[in-house]
């Protein structure tokens, strides 16, 4: 709306510049047709007629000048209203100037053409026609005036001195009219369309701005996820190096020739040190392999029908050397009646191992870990409970971010990846699943899995599934 | 031996860094001590009065190692405060962290910014590392 009112401003503004012209010619033209070319027009009421197109264009002007002083803008409402204005003194002008240089004789009649065009860009389609009316109406009213002899003919001798009397004249009427209502009808529709390809592509620029802002957003959620992946390679490869240069240390030491210089270190001893830290290196690979299986897998879909019974006796089996070696005893604890649930079969093997493995570690020789799962109707529950150190309460909101170590858990176990619970983690969100702990220090520690059945099974409706995801999913 | 032996201390928490450093020094008859935490190592600092100080940052587990090198040079006794100190790390290769000005910038000058003899790369190259320590020995004699 508001490039409407500007447009038409700036056209009223055009238009007052263009009447400085036409002022001038006049009173020039008029002196050079009586003076040099020694036509008989009436030098002073054409004098007239110019000084006063100059007079009211100052005034229009002006009150143009003031009102975008005043308010900044001419209003629209304002804004019509000038431009009527100036269409109908120009009108009344120009059909002064035509009688006053021989009515249906003068060449200016063609002028008024140039006015309906004016009047097209500047006033509804209505009001343009209501011009082309109005100018018609006024120079038929000229011609049989002239034709009457009620107003004085000013002769240029172009045509018979008879002929602005007799029918035949409105011949000429009859064809300027219709040249004037081609014209509004011509110059409108230009006009419209114009109009219409504007609106169009102001609508484009707005669509291209909100496009660009959300290309803008995008593009700053893809700079923070990235910043985020350096932030994490970096740290990857921090806690890759460390076990590497300990390594490299070690061997260094051996290569060299230093350990031999040191009878008690022996260099079997250092080398077996260096081969536990690359072993290190190695699961920790192998876990940063495991975990982006797992972070993959909501993509994947990878699912298939997998005997929970089974799965968790392999598990434990794979275990089982680990406890006895340990002293711990590891036993299972399953519900007869477990239906097999619709899952990522390896990633719940890692998550099972992970936590039977953690339980293991961190449970002292005599001590007991027990797994066990069960069914109802709305989900599966596996849990791994120990009775070894527990997690203080300090450690226990970490316990699953990535390369979390508790002080403790350090103290115990060197080599551990602080990946384990991640895995597991990841695992889990992946079924839309979570994974409760309870723990208590030097009592034990209770890792409980809830899957959803509405998620795990092929059987359960999507709708289930939207509406009762991961409540606890952090 | 007429020169009296040159104690070293040096504080890393990987305890394999440690041993293969303690291998090199003892190799090169230096009397080492070994530390695993900041307050373990400056205690040690007062105990055992070292000729030198082997520093880990100790990333990620936070500060440490620049907390040390503060806490010696501010707050201890002029006879020790001023232990030469060769830090161990494998930060500014890997990390935008600096902890000393830009070398390339022409006012450098090494270990304005913290108050330490110097830098080594780990892992420690062993001659390297023993060229760097009689170095810095020489010039406190």
């Amino acid at each position: 709306m508001s490039t409407t009112e500007v447009d038409l401003t700036s056209r009223l503004l055009w238009l007052c510049r263009l009447r400085w012209l036409a002022a001038m010619s006049i009173i020039v033209l008029t002196l050079a047709a009586v003076y040099v070319l020694g036509f008989p027009l009436p030098v002073f009421h054409l004098t007239i007629v110019g000084a006063g197109v100059a007079v009211y264009n100052i005034v229009l002007y002006a009150w143009i000048r003031a009102e975008i002083r005043r308010s900044g803008v001419v209003s629209l409402r304002l804004a019509t209203r000038l431009a009527h204005l100036h269409i109908d003194l120009d009108l009344g002008a120009l059909i002064l100037m035509i009688h006053f240089t021989g009515g249906v004789e003068s060449p200016l009649g063609v002028y008024l053409v140039f006015h309906m065009i004016v009047a097209s860009t500047l006033l509804s389609p209505r009001a343009a026609l209501a011009q082309a009316t109005v100018a018609s109406v006024l120079y038929a009213a000229i011609v049989t005036l002239e034709a009457m002899g009620l107003i004085s003919h000013y002769a240029l001798g172009f045509m018979r001195p008879d002929f602005y009397t007799s029918a035949q004249v409105y011949v000429l009427v009859v064809v300027l009219m219709s040249v004037l209502y081609g014209c509004i009808y011509t110059a409108g529709s230009i006009v419209r369309r114009l109009h219409e390809r504007e609106r169009e592509l102001s609508d484009f620029a707005v669509r291209l701005e909100q496009e660009m802002h959300r290309t803008q957003q995008a593009y700053e959620q893809i700079q923070a996820v990235q910043k985020m992946q350096v932030r994490y390679m970096r740290r990857v490869s921090h806690e890759l190096r460390r076990p590497l240069a300990a390594a490299v240390s070690l061997a260094t030491v051996v290569l060299e020739g230093f350990s031999d210089a040191k009878p008690e270190a022996k260099t079997t001893q250092l080398l077996r040190r260096v081969v536990a830290r690359l072993q290190h290196g190695l699961d920790l690979v192998a876990d940063l392999l495991q975990l982006s299986l797992a972070r993959e897998a909501p993509l994947k879909e990878e699912r298939s029908w997998v005997d929970l019974t089974q799965l968790i006796k392999q598990a434990s089996d794979e275990l089982t050397d680990h406890a006895q070696q340990a002293g711990v005893t590891l036993s299972l604890d399953l519900d007869r009646s477990l239906e097999p649930i619709f899952a990522q079969r390896q990633g719940l093997g890692a998550a099972m191992s992970n936590l039977i493995g953690n339980a293991l570690k961190y449970t002292d020789s005599g001590g007991q870990v027990t797994v066990s799962a069960r069914q109802d109707r709305q989900a599966t529950y596996i849990t791994v409970a120990d009775t070894g150190m527990g997690i203080s309460t300090a450690d226990l909101p970490h316990i699953f971010e990535e390369f979390y170590r508790a002080e403790e858990a350090g103290n115990r176990d060197s080599e551990g990846t602080g990946l384990g619970l991640s895995i597991v983690q990841s695992v889990l969100e992946a079924h839309e699943g979570r994974c409760e702990v309870e723990s208590e220090p030097d009592k034990g520690t209770t890792f409980r899995i809830v899957l959803p059945r509405g998620n795990t099974e092929v059987g359960g409706s999507q709708q289930e599934h939207e509406e009762a995801p991961c409540e606890g999913k952090k | 031996m007429a020169t009296e032996r040159k104690r070293i201390l040096v504080v890393d928490d990987d305890p394999d860094i440690v041993e293969s450093l303690n291998i090199v020094l003892e190799s090169a008859d230096f009397d080492v001590d070994t530390a695993a935490t900041m307050s373990d190592g400056l205690a040690q600092v007062e105990s055992k009065r070292p000729d030198l100080i082997l520093l880990d940052i100790m990333m990620p587990r936070g500060t440490e190692g620049f907390h040390f090198v503060w806490k010696l040079r501010s707050q201890y006794p002029d006879s020790i405060k001023d232990t030469p100190i060769l830090v161990l790390t494998a930060i500014h290769s890997t990390t935008e962290l600096r902890f000393y000005p830009d070398q390339s910038d022409g006012t450098y000058e090494p270990g304005e910014f913290l108050p330490v003899q110097g830098f080594i790369d780990k892992p420690v190259e062993p001659a390297s590392l023993l060229k760097r320590i009689s170095s810095v020995l020489g010039e406190g004699d």
